[in-house]
């Protein structure tokens, strides 16, 4: 029994370690694209191309349920984006609060009957269009709930131009990040089927008027910790995964997709979190399976600030729900792309790594801790191995988070202070002593709720973008 | 299972090794920055009398004159920093004086030298600069640097600064050409680049309509749209003919900039197959004002595209009395159910609107005349009344 368990969380502990060399692999291709991305980033010429005329339209989505804190700021910073041709379409997707009623009286909005809208992809009854000569590239639609996805699908069905972009109402755009995002569709129209850009993490932050104005790292524990959770992601990860078109998800908080492919591949699914993954697969397979080239990018220098939870409740909440609409579409999507050679990268690698070292994975790690714990229990002799091997998995998770932060480093330097960077080495290392493991037990009560079909959304609160500044002010 | 300690020590050996490494160079990057940054304001700000005596000059017909000392290399980035900017913000003859100054201050050898570094980061800077430059004898070095490049987002780079810099129209030509061959549907990129170009590419563009590729005619078809003296060759109504869908959009939208369009081809263009077609010309007539169309608008509010039908109803209601006419005669079923409902929804909007206008006498005149065209053919609704 007693080998039994230590050989099993001996296991457990190869099984991290092969996550994390694969994860190397990934951030060696996000080395090797480092260079080509300073070069676009700090080269191509963008304040001319937001005034030109050559650039493609885009209609910018925002699902909306209860945002009346930030809803205000976030379509205001979304309309004076420097663009050349967007527009704005906001859908109020059922929401309890005062969202509608915030935009119509900042707006002045008028209402108009819903023959506006196509019914192109099926959704939920839309009530009404709201709209205002005076910000001619504004509408808001008011529709009965149905989830982020159905409101996603209104507002493709409203959309007039041939290029759709996703972005979340507690989130704010850069100005240029449009911009950048449509610079690299110009390059390849034809392939690019969707184009993600980065989200970074917004507390702390100093905010005015719906914009970023000085970026600070969060003071939370959380939020920080997230920070570095997502620049490990985003720069580490995603741009590995996209220079071998591996690419497995765009962030629901922006991307930009072209709608025919979206239309064709049934819209966005909804019933389900995991709808920005689930587009990303389905389109990956449409195209593979209909032999078209294509491109799905990932554009690192197109910023998109996110509020991040700052308690445990929110954050098991959302981690909970990214458990479930992985385990979803895994089984929805996945299985049928799993090591099939049709699907390329996608089928051999990105899928596989997904079910194996992300979905399954809480069972691997839960069991082989409970079962080292066990072993310990039992006899304490094989104590030296135990330790070497966790040393060596905090050392090699540690080392790719100070990977991405090189790369954040060498492209972008948000954080130049020189005490930042030993914060976020801090809290790379620190996420390994209960923040990882606490992520696993959420992934895996995400995986719960989906058996006993528990689709709620879960605890979710906004808070208003000024309300730092106001705290600052008052004190 | 596998298991031997001494490996596992020398991973811990590894690992530690490379997070320091790791560590040490994002620190020296952070620390050279930081570095950079100060001793950057600490030459600016020695520059800052210099500057303000630019700024003061540049109205005035006089050559600027360079700093008296001469510059370092260092000096010279800093100095070219801010006057680079200066040069994209400006235009005329505030932008020449300026691009001499900094000819004269030796920016144009200085990155010329940068331009044949060994560091390919430091090649594109140059590169990139000589284009604000607008330097034309770095062109041909610009050119052979272009066709060593890899076929990535830097390539794009480099084409701008030659069409920056270039003197000649038929560099232009082969840059487009090149592009056009290894790039990918690229054409509105490329016709972007080529409008940095100061040349008259008039002759350039056309020639490209002549050519076989449709990739070529396509950006002939883009770049024409703004050229102000246009004189269309006589093949542009075959354009509108092609296989290509994209081909057919671009020459339709060209032909409809260069207003060189009969009442005849107007009527064709409406009832084209292509939506996208009729769309833009529905657009068009609303949004010019060409009152003397409104009655071909009548079919296309009936089109089974719901955009055509939307942005007929728009147009009608921008082309005044006849327009609005117009729409309550399909509105009232005078040429069937098809487009009644968008014609009601339009006018019953348009009629709100004129309400909220009622500022001026006129705005008055124009609501009482559509309401008394209403009125001729709803008779009274107080469904109507109440819901303006």
């Amino acid at each position: 029994m007693r080998e039994l368990l230590l050989a099993y969380g001996i296991f457990a502990m190869y099984y991290v370690m092969t996550i994390n060399t694969i994860y190397l692999g990934i951030i060696t291709f996000s080395f090797k694209k480092i260079v080509e991305i300073i070069k676009e980033t700090f080269y191509s010429r963008y304040e001319p191309l937001s005034g030109s005329k050559y650039v493609p339209p885009i209609s910018v989505l925002v699902p909306a349920f209860n945002e009346e804190l930030t809803i205000k700021e976030n379509v205001r910073s979304l309309l004076a984006l420097h663009y050349p041709t967007h527009e704005v379409i906001v859908v109020n997707d059922g929401s309890e609060d005062d969202t509608l009623k915030v935009l119509i009286d900042e707006f002045r909005l008028n209402y108009y009957k819903p023959t506006f809208m196509k019914d192109t992809i099926a959704t939920a009854e839309v009530k009404g269009v709201y709209y205002n000569p005076e910000y001619p590239n504004l509408y808001l639609v008011d529709k009965e709930n149905g989830g982020k996805a159905d409101s996603l699908n209104a507002g493709i069905n409203l959309s007039h131009y041939s290029l759709i972009s996703s972005i979340d109402a507690d989130s704010l755009l850069e100005n240029d990040a449009l911009i950048r995002i449509a610079r690299k569709y110009m390059e390849r129209p034809d392939e690019y089927v969707a184009i993600g850009g980065n989200v970074r993490i917004a507390n702390g932050c100093e905010i005015a008027n719906g914009m970023v104005k000085k970026v600070q790292l969060p003071k939370k524990l959380l939020p920080m910790m997230q920070t570095v959770e997502y620049i490990k992601a985003f720069l580490g990860g995603r741009i590995g995964w996209s220079e071998i078109n591996g690419l497995i998800i765009v962030s629901g908080a922006f991307g930009v997709f072209k709608k025919e492919y979206v239309i064709k591949v049934g819209g966005y699914r909804g019933g389900y979190p995991g709808e920005d993954m689930n587009i990303i697969i389905k389109l990956h397979r449409y195209m593979l399976d209909n032999d078209l080239s294509y491109k799905i990018d990932f554009c690192p220098d197109a910023v998109c600030w996110t509020q991040a939870p700052d308690t445990f409740k929110i954050l098991g909440s959302q981690r909970k729900r990214w458990g479930r609409g992985n385990l979803k579409n895994m089984i929805e999507e996945g299985m049928y792309m799993f090591m099939r050679p049709k699907y390329k990268i996608m089928g051999w690698l990105t899928i596989p790594y997904n079910i194996i070292f992300e979905t399954l994975s809480p069972y691997f790690r839960i069991t082989g801790f409970l079962s080292l714990i066990g072993y310990s229990l039992l006899d304490m002799t094989g104590w030296k191995i135990i330790a070497v091997f966790m040393l060596i998995n905090v050392l090699y998770g540690t080392l790719l988070g100070l990977g991405s932060l090189l790369l954040e480093e060498m492209a972008f330097q948000r954080y130049p202070r020189i005490r930042d960077y030993f914060k976020m080495v801090l809290y790379t290392i620190l996420m390994f002593f209960g923040y990882r493991q606490l992520g696993i037990v959420w992934r895996f009560l995400g995986h719960i709720d989906f058996m006993r079909k528990n689709n709620t959304w879960g605890t979710m609160t906004r808070t208003s973008w000024n309300e730092g500044v106001e705290k600052d002010q008052a004190a | 299972m596998f298991i031997n300690l001494q490996a596992a020590y020398w991973m811990i050996g590894i690992l530690l090794m490379l997070m320091l490494t790791v560590a040490v160079i994002t620190l020296i990057i952070k620390l050279n920055k930081k570095r950079f940054k100060k001793k950057e304001e600490k030459c600016l700000s020695g520059f800052r009398s210099y500057l303000d005596y630019l700024q003061i000059q540049l109205d005035n017909e006089a050559r600027l004159r360079s700093p008296r000392n001469p510059l370092s290399y260092f000096e010279k980035e800093v100095l070219q920093k801010t006057l680079l900017q200066w040069v994209d913000r400006l235009d005329g003859i505030h932008r020449q004086k300026l691009l001499t100054l900094c000819e004269d201050i030796g920016l144009i050898e200085h990155n010329r030298k940068r331009l044949r570094s060994r560091w390919t980061i430091t090649r594109i800077d140059a590169a990139y600069h000589l284009g604000i430059l607008r330097d034309s004898g770095s062109t041909p070095e610009l050119f052979s640097m272009l066709y060593q490049e890899k076929f990535k987002s830097s390539v794009y780079i480099i084409a701008r600064s030659i069409a920056q810099t270039s003197k000649e129209p038929n560099e232009i030509k082969g840059l487009i050409q090149y592009l056009v061959e290894n790039g990918n549907e690229n054409i509105h990129l490329i016709a972007d680049i080529s409008k940095e170009s100061s040349l008259d590419l008039r002759s350039v563009y056309v020639s490209f309509l002549y050519e076989e590729q449709a990739q070529l005619n396509k950006v002939g078809l883009i770049s024409l749209q703004d050229q102000i003296e246009l004189d269309l060759p006589e093949n542009i109504h075959s354009f509108v003919q092609s296989d290509d869908k994209g081909i057919r959009i671009l020459a339709a939208k060209l032909l409809m900039t260069s207003m060189v369009l009969k009442e005849q081809d107007i009527r064709e263009y409406l009832q084209f197959p292509d939506w996208e077609i009729r769309n833009l010309f529905t657009e068009w007539i609303g949004n010019s004002e060409l009152i003397q169309y409104a009655e071909l608008l009548k079919d296309r509010v009936q089109d089974s595209n719901w955009l055509v039908s939307r942005s007929s109803a728009k147009s009608l209601v921008q082309l005044g009395s006849r327009g609005f006419e117009i729409l309550c005669e399909i509105a009232v079923g005078l040429y069937g159910e098809r487009g009644r409902k968008v014609a009601n929804e339009f006018i019953e909007e348009d009629l709100k609107q004129s309400i909220d206008r009622f500022s001026q006498l006129n705005d008055m005149t124009v609501y009482n005349n559509k309401l008394y065209t209403y009125q001729k053919y709803f008779g009274k609704n107080d469904d109507l009344t109440k819901a303006i």
